[in-house]
């Protein structure tokens, strides 16, 4: 497994005092590398620290219960 | 097969609940050096894969009012844009007809259109896995 989403798979997105919901959240070189709202900007930055990896990308979930669809 | 994870995250109702999600590479197929690798819930319910407005801004995918029309669900409905991707799911890549969601307020969902008819997916929550065969 990716060593990206590893680390995602240990990150407490739930822990209100490190993330806010809604927020995106990027993981590059194995860590958490930034959150926030501006998403290009953060992909720009993480990308010139570690040209050689892929960033991974997630979001921070609201803490209601989901029942997603779309049609 | 391709195996993904269960996601362990947090609801106000019932605390800690598993989620399914996979890491899903996106990729513009109109310009293919726009790309993003995002966590994805597997939602098979979503007739069609949704991602957020800034993931849609880093694919280069553009504005144009003519295209926008409304995706329903529960909550309501969102403004959206039909969009042309390929997704990288395993080591497949399948081209799909992705929604760009005009806010950020949507998640990133893998919906059905285009991707579920190329697998057999199993759901396997006791043992926190999904399988793509």
């Amino acid at each position: 497994m990716n060593k990206n989403f590893v680390a995602y798979q240990k990150l407490k997105l739930s822990d209100s005092r490190k993330f806010k919901a809604g927020e995106y959240v990027v993981i590059v070189g194995g860590k958490l590398f930034s959150k926030g709202k501006n998403l290009v900007k953060i992909l720009n930055e993480a990308q010139k620290k570690h040209p050689q990896d892929i960033p991974l990308v997630t979001k921070v979930p609201h803490k209601g219960v989901f029942v997603f669809f779309y049609d | 097969m391709i195996e993904f994870y269960y996601q362990e995250e947090y609801s106000d109702k019932f605390g800690a609940i598993l989620r399914p999600v996979a890491p899903i590479l996106i990729t513009n197929r109109l310009k293919s050096n726009k790309f993003i690798l995002a966590t994805m819930y597997i939602d098979s319910g979503a007739d069609v894969t949704m991602i957020p407005l800034k993931a849609g801004e880093v694919l280069g995918f553009t504005y144009d009012t003519k295209k926008i029309f409304h995706m329903h669900g529960i909550s309501g409905s969102l403004p959206c844009i039909l969009e042309k991707a390929k997704l990288k799911i395993g080591n497949k890549l399948i081209h799909a007809d992705i929604t760009w969601a005009l806010t950020d307020e949507a998640p990133f969902l893998l919906g059905r259109r285009n991707v579920f008819k190329n697998f057999k997916i199993a759901f396997d929550e006791a043992e926190k896995k999904i399988f793509f065969k």
